[in-house]
């Protein structure tokens, strides 16, 4: 290379990372990783929101420092949150985001906004419901560690082990933007110093409508998506039995014509036995059986009528038809909807039973 | 017109030539720009629109082979020296053009998803310099790049596979639930992201056995429609429709489902190495503007890079908001359909009639 050139290079290399050592640097030790963040209703506009900032003392221990404070806009109130933070809060380890019951009730648009258009929030954020205040949960929590690992261990397991439907930032935004389905929020509510599931919440868009005890929430996690490890507790007549392990399949069939389509539900449900009080039951197993399969087609046909009957779609039963359906006409279908025909079939087998009989 | 062998480049060097300069910035945002018309089976529209393509890289092929020459000796054969070289010079601008859309848009997204403070002109003199070194190497180091830029960021095709995870196929379902003309249209607004290969046209002089190319100029076409077909798939099964029109960069919001033990937010380690994908098509455009510089006004290579990369500077001084760099881009896609549209099928047709003419 020419001796000119090699000084053009020099200099305008030089002269590029000169300039890139002016950019703010986040180094962990000077910032602070907000972790939980919390949403209150307090009077009209204004919103009250909270964070947690865990600040590790030495190995193994955390205390959660807790910011507070009212404002319009959530990006103020971060702005305001600064003024009390030792350090500048930053967003990129948010690992569940709180959202107090009225707050869910007035339409959640506005305060998801920032959380999809920041692109250091990750799609697998929680979100939830708090049937208080989500100010008090998050001030009555105590565990030894960090409050965001906290709430997002509590989430994550009941997904994967329990009841709990698959459920994340990316989720919620699907439903919300989508016609044809509506989303739905685990709801949390203090017990002691610990947060306890209380059950689901559903969304009219998004808007909160109506609550789901948590008993239930196997059914509808059954009807949403394919379940690979549920728990259900029959309890019927003389008859208790708890069957775990289910893994679930759906099917979804629509008959009829675009106007009136009747919509077949086909669940196979494969569970194993667990715990058992009433008469013998290697006597009675095909009636448990039965007994099992007639209690969830009842209590999942009830639900889906509810449903119906709220005008809410989060099963997206309406993407199933849309599927199925050549020149799907979108406007109709909110008519069509909660008059429609919805058939809940169940199969089910109880494949063991234990180490007894 | 002869081509020295020693800067000659190996005939199979044409796939990553032709698949580097179609994979740009356009993969990063084209699946939002695609479901304009046909909906959710806007996937078959790129299928179309690479078919499409198909049959221009064999236009191209044609003229040519016939002409055995560059886009400047087509100018001349086929519209005289006067407005041959108006063409010609229309041309360079569109590559200019071209170069410093593709540049802003990358440092747009790099200002967007990492570092929002950091300055234009900042990120400009780190890369610029980087441009002019490989292009002063010669056609060899470009295409060395083009190879570079196929094969390393080629991993990142691997994290489209987490997206899965959430994907719902009733998203796309039913099949063709749309009109023929609403395919079309989709299919239009996918041609643009497989606009790069006219430059063709101006290194096949520089191929060893030119003749026997074409196959793997085919191969890479069909390589790039395979990749924007299946992305769009995953895409579309991810995002619902309203979703997804109302993302800017659907491809990157992908990554951000992506979470592993040792990597929180993946889009950086991703963004960085989108920069190789982008290097290919900034060298090969200048590279192709300052050889037809050279073939029609005997300008030195080296003066007329300074010159395009001091053009590329101002431009994207220019382009400040997004309105802007979407008002330019607009015009750039115009002239892309132009050529796309226009140019090339008259150049073959004018060139099948002349030769016509002169057998009799």
């Amino acid at each position: 290379m020419k001796g000119k050139t090699f000084i053009i290079f020099i200099i305008s290399i030089s002269l590029s990372l000169i300039m890139s050592f002016t950019i703010p640097k986040k180094i962990i030790d000077q910032i602070q990783m907000v972790t939980v963040m919390g949403y209150d209703q307090v009077e009209d506009e204004m919103i009250r929101g909270t964070a947690i900032v865990p600040k590790y003392i030495n190995k193994n221990k955390v205390s959660n420092i807790i910011y507070t404070n009212v404002s319009e806009l959530i990006y103020e109130n971060q702005t305001d949150l600064n003024r009390v933070a030792s350090e500048e809060l930053y967003n990129g380890k948010l690992e569940i985001v709180l959202y107090g019951k009225e707050l869910a009730k007035k339409g959640m648009v506005p305060y998801i906004d920032f959380l999809t258009r920041d692109p250091s929030i990750g799609s697998r954020t929680y979100l939830a419901i708090v049937e208080e205040s989500a100010y008090r949960l998050i001030n009555q929590i105590n565990t030894e560690q960090s409050a965001g690992l906290y709430f997002s261990d509590l989430i994550e397991h009941n997904i994967i082990n329990g009841n709990l439907p698959e459920t994340n930032l990316k989720i919620f935004q699907t439903g919300i933007k989508s016609q044809l389905q509506d989303p739905f929020l685990p709801i949390l509510k203090v017990k002691g110093d610990k947060a306890i599931i209380e059950g689901l919440g559903f969304f009219d868009k998004d808007k909160f409508v109506f609550t789901l005890p948590y008993d239930n929430a196997f059914l509808f996690n059954i009807l949403k998506e394919e379940v690979g490890n549920g728990k259900y507790a029959l309890k019927r007549n003389h008859i208790k039995a708890s069957i775990q392990s289910i893994e679930s399949t759906r099917d979804f069939k629509v008959e009829g014509s675009k106007a009136n389509p009747i919509i077949n539900v086909t669940l196979t449900l494969r569970g194993v036995l667990r715990e058992y009080t009433g008469p013998s039951l290697n006597k009675n197993k095909d009636e448990i059986n039965k007994m099992w399969k007639e209690d969830v087609r009842q209590k999942g046909q009830e639900l889906i009528n509810k449903f119906q009957e709220l005008e809410i779609d989060p099963i997206s039963i309406g993407l199933q038809v849309k599927a199925n359906t050549r020149g799907f006409d979108l406007s109709n279908w909110k008519d069509i909807y909660p008059n429609a025909e919805i058939k809940l079939k169940v199969k089910s087998k109880l494949i063991e039973t234990g180490t007894m009989n | 017109m002869r081509v020295p062998i020693q800067e000659k480049v190996s005939t199979y060097m044409v796939f990553y030539l032709i698949t580097s300069v179609q994979v740009g910035v356009g993969i990063l945002s084209y699946q939002s720009q695609i479901n304009k018309h046909a909906g959710h089976d806007a996937w078959m529209s790129v299928l179309i629109a690479g078919l499409f393509i198909h049959i221009t890289i064999w236009m191209i092929y044609v003229v040519l082979k016939g002409v055995d020459g560059d886009l400047v000796e087509v100018n001349k054969q086929v519209f005289g020296k006067v407005i041959g070289s108006v063409f010609t010079i229309l041309y360079m601008l569109y590559l200019v053009l071209g170069a410093t859309i593709v540049i802003r848009i990358y440092i747009e997204v790099v200002q967007v998803w990492m570092f929002p403070q950091m300055k234009v002109w900042s990120i400009l003199f780190l890369i610029l310099p980087l441009v002019f070194y490989i292009i002063n190497g010669s056609f060899r180091v470009v295409v060395g790049i083009c190879f570079l830029g196929f094969i390393v960021p080629a991993f990142l095709m691997t994290s489209f596979l987490f997206p899965l995870q959430y994907s719902n196929l009733n998203l796309v379902l039913p099949v063709f639930d749309h009109t023929f003309q609403e395919f079309l249209l989709s299919a239009n607004e996918a041609a643009l992201s497989f606009i790069g290969i006219s430059v063709l046209m101006i290194y096949y002089p520089f191929i060893k056995e030119k003749e026997q190319s074409q196959k793997w100029a085919h191969f890479g076409n069909l390589t790039t429609t395979f990749i924007y077909t299946v992305l769009a798939i995953i895409t579309f099964t991810y995002y619902n429709q309203p979703q997804l029109s109302s993302l800017k960069w659907p491809t990157l919001d992908m990554w951000k489902i992506i979470e592993m033990p040792f990597v929180a937010r993946f889009e950086y380690a991703g963004i960085s190495t989108w920069f190789l994908v982008i290097l290919p098509n900034l060298t090969l455009f200048l590279w192709a503007a300052s050889r037809m510089m050279y073939r029609q006004f005997q300008v030195s290579q080296q003066k007329s890079i300074v010159l395009f990369l001091i053009a590329v500077f101002i431009g994207c001084f220019f382009m400040e908001t997004r309105e802007e760099l979407e008002k330019v881009t607009k015009v750039f896609s115009m002239f892309g359909r132009g050529i796309l549209y226009v140019y090339i099928p008259f150049i073959f047709l004018t060139y099948c009639l002349l030769r016509k003419g002169r057998r009799k």
